[in-house]
């Protein structure tokens, strides 16, 4: 898992990214995502697959300019889970220093 | 001010606010094409308008054109006056949608602003005025933002129909500080405002007790306030909302909030805005993902020096954000891992050289 999350924070630049690019900012971040889902599998109909949804979804809503992102109750059922509320102990004063 | 060449040119209608943003404080005129030329109702909304007339009121001399059609306009800046005013926002986005634009230009004023805001006070889209009180204008005091800076929330509104008002006090600066931000430190303490208006005052507890069980098992410093407001200050609409913040042991904070929902109890309210608040923790960083754009700008006008600060990876908003400013100012930021030896991390550092800019239309007292 470490060797995949190193490969990953190596293949990014980010300067090169926003900068020296023109993919948009969801592209961006969405081939970040799918390298960190541990899919780095690269062929190209997995792509349009992922991309034609998006547009569908554009043009039925319209994309509005919001400055939070919209909470997702199922995706936050993922924090009724102790291990993953305990990995971040370490982040609070009161977590010990270990982690 | 704007001549041929200098013109800012833009496509589409998302990230509105900041371009025009963008244009005022760097002079330069700003071009928006595209604005949903497919939609079977083309072109701005009516907020979209609105935001722009509240611009033209703020600043002295900006002209504004907007196409037949409402799909182009160009927006030729003229400087930014301040003074006291007051806004109506229409019902279909929050103040805050107004505010976060508003607040990347205020400092900046000939004359200290006074805006009064009419409308609905939290939504689901934009920043509820608890989030801008608590932590955006605390973000400003990195940067030398700071005497007189207040925002007075005088009546909530809630959707649909609205009826809150807030003021918004923005001290004048010469110029910013260079910031230097890169240790989060930890977590020491999480506050949050919990309200409900014109539905059962108990509610408000509820929300609170249920963040709680969330939230207790991490540090004993949790202090959520049950904000209370009561007949004509209460609004037009029944609604309630949790808004929350941790800040650590370096001043870093991060925040979360939910609103009401038809059909949702209090409680699951109270849980959303709790875990989300716990996402946006784990993403690290001295600045959460909601003030990326605020902090960057300010770094690009700071004092010319290196400015520093450690954040997560960059939003949508703040990707499109990075491009436009280099457009706007010619700046671009260096980001790199923050944490080179740890490879689990996605932490970055951004570093950026600020422009210098100077508030040439403030008064001298």
């Amino acid at each position: 898992l470490f060797a995949q999350e190193s490969q990953r924070n190596r293949w990014r630049d980010w300067t090169k990214l926003i900068y020296l690019t023109s993919l948009s900012p969801t592209e961006i971040l969405s081939k970040q995502s799918r390298i960190s889902n541990g899919e780095p599998s690269d062929d190209g109909m997995e792509d349009e697959d992922f991309f034609t949804v998006v547009k569908k979804s554009n043009k039925e809503t319209e994309e509005v300019d919001t400055s939070k992102d919209s909470l997702n109750p199922e995706q936050m059922k993922a924090w009724e889970d102790e291990e993953l509320l305990d990995s971040l102990r370490g982040l609070f004063i009161s977590g010990s220093a270990d982690e | 001010m704007a001549q041929a060449g200098n013109v800012l040119h833009f496509s589409g209608h998302l990230h509105f606010r900041h371009r025009l943003v963008l244009s005022i404080l760097s002079g330069k005129a700003a071009k928006i094409d595209q604005i949903r030329p497919e939609d079977k109702n083309p072109g701005l909304r009516d907020y979209e308008v609105s935001l722009l007339r509240l611009l033209e009121r703020i600043t002295n001399g900006t002209v504004i054109e907007i196409s037949v059609t409402g799909t182009a306009i160009l927006l030729k800046p003229g400087v930014i006056a301040g003074g006291p005013i007051t806004h109506d926002c229409p019902l279909s986005r929050s103040v805050g949608y107004f505010l976060e634009p508003v607040i990347m230009l205020a400092p900046f004023s000939k004359k200290p602003l006074q805006l009064t805001l009419r409308g609905i006070t939290s939504d689901d889209r934009d920043l509820s005025v608890d989030l801008i009180r608590t932590v955006t204008l605390p973000q400003l005091q990195l940067f030398g933002v700071s005497d007189g800076l207040e925002l007075r929330i005088r009546k909530r509104g809630s959707p649909p129909l609205g009826g809150g008002e807030v003021q918004f006090l923005c001290p004048t600066v010469k110029q910013l500080k260079i910031l230097n931000f890169v240790e989060r430190g930890k977590i020491k303490r999480i506050r949050g405002i919990s309200h409900a208006v014109r539905v059962n005052p108990q509610f408000s507890n509820r929300m609170i007790e249920a963040a709680r069980s969330v939230l207790n098992r991490y540090i004993p410093d949790i202090y959520l306030y049950s904000d209370v407001y009561k007949g004509e200050d209460s609004g037009k609409s029944p609604g309630y909302g949790l808004s929350l913040l941790s800040e650590t042991t370096t001043g870093a904070m991060h925040c979360a909030e939910a609103n009401s929902q038809p059909g949702v109890a209090p409680e699951d309210i109270a849980l959303l805005a709790a875990r989300t608040l716990l996402q946006e923790v784990q993403k690290g960083g001295c600045v959460d993902s909601h003030h990326q754009i605020l902090v960057l700008l300010f770094m690009v006008l700071g004092s010319e020096d290196v400015g520093r600060c450690r954040m997560g990876e960059p939003t949508t908003r703040t990707i499109q954000f990075l491009r436009d400013l280099k457009a706007a100012f010619g700046t671009t930021f260096k980001i790199v891992p923050a944490e080179k030896g740890d490879p689990a991390s996605t932490e970055l550092l951004y570093s950026c050289y600020g422009v210098g800019y100077v508030n040439a239309n403030r008064t001298l007292s």
